[in-house]
């Protein structure tokens, strides 16, 4: 079995700029993701990442896979079940093979936070969706509600106002965050109400949702729920290699990408890095900064092994 | 490195413009542009044997069969491995119950032999690129499933029709429909259906779908969102 320089688990912004930037380094990378192209993909406008004015989270991730192809950096498209240390290289174990690299790059991303609300569970697919750019369509001329008030979600109303008879946005807080552009078509949208310091506490419905009530007891009727409350990072195989945690939940990286473990870096919206910034710009950029780590890390143990001789 | 089920066979990556092709409902004249064309070329340069598209229309209703015929005849054009019949669904009844053909437009892919693989609903936006890959396995060796999923399978106790519902903007959807195809092309005992929701207003209705990717396993087991290829074969067997 070959063992790679690096393997890169996810293939989001950060693993596909990794593995772009792996293949300039002439390092011997494998890209490991059982979702090529990642969250990022699901963002039906992306206006803020330079060179791109207005363009699809979609369309922007199918650029970055054809890019990373055009290196012929080799792609596995499955689940990394765990990964171990032994002695000098790591053993990554996925669900029926097992790849062997002497160093990880944990760029896994962050997977959909939850209400975690009576209903939730139970109404998902029936009502309750994750995805605005999916299921959309589902709800022509209907009423729903984008529970949150980042740009995510203030993306999502936007989107959902174009097909929708009526879309609130319930946020907790007293006035919505993210970027002001967003926020502006938000608030001057005449389709969009806001219940701003508004929390929802159970879904309701029969076999399809039918509504959400408040904790100051509203019920607001409904024929959707979409849930845009945000990410929590999937910290894969932290536990397995002992990688340092912050409170947050997020991997504890230095401005190198590199974590507390020898020879394991990180990078994207799973670190604690950029300034808690998660574009992916940023993603992108820490891709970057930690293979040139990486590759710097190769050199400098190439010299003292020589020196030692 | 094991082979297995590898979708980077399928990865290959076309120009933007082709992803998005046929958003314009209201043109039936033209779908794909010359810059398409020349890279769906590229991804039939290597087909191995014949395929056929069996294009199934409707006089009496149907919201995209002009646009779907149009798309394929210029697909046809494409690759002299690839031969386009079109069938009025009224004056065939016979052709179509023997594809179990429920709604049009449909499109059959046969290859060297009919893997069970077809499509209800214009392929555009982001189905463009599983419709074309499929079109191109179609013509190749069957893929070889990896001993421990071909045991599994093994166990299916009946053949498992796999219907994916899909919107052309849902972005975790072609993985699922080329998963799907994946399987039929690789059993005899998987056939696989792709089902734009979008267009299928009625249909969606009776399967009760408000959410996409949603995977129907013969009828019985029904799965909203993504799933794992372990899952996905799981349920062949539990649904057989």
């Amino acid at each position: 079995m070959d063992v790679f320089d690096v393997a890169i688990l996810g293939g989001g912004p950060a693993g596909i700029s990794a593995g772009i930037y792996a293949a300039r380094f002439k390092l011997n990378a494998v890209v490991i993701s059982n979702s090529l192209g990642g969250t990022a993909q699901s963002a039906h406008l992306i206006e803020n990442y330079p060179g791109h004015s207005a363009i699809s989270g979609f369309e922007l991730m199918q650029k970055f896979k054809s890019h990373m192809k055009s290196f012929e950096v080799p792609v596995i498209e499955k689940h990394v079940h765990s990964a171990s240390k032994e002695n000098d290289f790591f053993k990554i174990k996925l669900s029926d093979e097992e790849v062997k690299a002497r160093y990880i790059l944990i760029a896994t991303g962050t997977k959909r936070r939850k209400l975690g609300v009576p209903g939730e569970a139970r109404f998902y697919g029936k009502g309750v969706s994750y995805c605005v750019t999916c299921d959309a369509f589902f709800y022509r001329d209907k009423t729903v509600a984008v529970v949150g008030g980042s740009d995510a979600a203030n993306m999502a109303a936007i989107l959902l106002s174009s097909m929708a008879k009526k879309v609130y946005v319930i946020y907790r807080k007293d006035k919505l965050r993210g970027e002001l552009v967003w926020i502006e078509r938000v608030i001057t949208n005449p389709k969009i109400e806001v219940l701003y310091e508004s929390n929802v506490v159970e879904i309701k419905g029969k076999d399809f949702v039918e509504g959400v009530k408040l904790e100051d007891g509203r019920e607001i009727p409904l024929d959707g729920v979409f849930v845009e409350i945000g990410s929590i990072p999937e910290c894969c195989c932290a536990s397995d290699l002992g990688i340092e945690i912050n409170q947050k939940g997020y991997i504890q990286v230095d401005s190198s990408q590199k974590t507390n473990v020898d020879r394991v870096y990180a990078a994207g919206d799973v670190t604690s890095g950029s300034n808690g910034l998660q574009q992916i710009v940023t993603a992108a950029s820490e891709g970057a900064i930690a293979i040139k780590s990486i590759f710097d890390d190769i050199e400098r143990s190439k010299v003292t092994l020589w020196k030692k001789d | 490195m094991e082979k297995g089920l590898k979708l980077t066979i399928f990865s290959l990556l076309l120009i933007v413009t082709l992803l998005f092709a046929g958003c314009n409902e209201s043109s039936t004249d033209k779908v794909l542009s010359e810059s398409d064309k020349v890279e769906i070329k590229k991804l039939f340069s290597d087909m191995d044997g014949k395929v056929e598209l069996l294009l199934f229309t409707s006089q009496l209703g149907c919201y995209s069969c002009s646009k779907t015929e149009t798309l394929m005849k210029e697909i046809d054009g494409l690759s002299d491995k690839i031969s386009l019949k079109t069938y009025d669904r009224e004056k065939n009844e016979q052709i179509a119950a023997k594809y179990n053909i429920e709604l049009v437009p449909a499109v059959v892919i046969v290859g060297k032999e009919n893997y069970g693989i077809k499509q209800y609903g214009f392929p555009g936006g982001r189905e463009i690129m599983p419709f074309l890959e499929a079109i191109k396995n179609s013509s190749m060796e069957k893929p070889v499933l990896s001993n421990e999923i071909s045991k599994k399978i093994d166990t299916m106790a009946s053949p498992v029709e796999v219907k994916i519902f899909i919107t052309s903007t849902c972005p975790y959807c072609p993985d699922m429909v080329r998963g799907a195809n994946y399987y039929a092309l690789a059993s005899e005992k998987v056939s696989a259906v792709t089902i734009m929701s979008n267009e299928f207003d009625e249909y969606s209705k009776k399967y009760k779908i408000n959410s996409v990717p949603t995977i129907i396993f013969n009828e019985k087991v029904k799965r909203e969102g993504q799933m794992s290829e372990e899952a996905f074969v799981n349920y062949l067997v539990t649904s057989s």
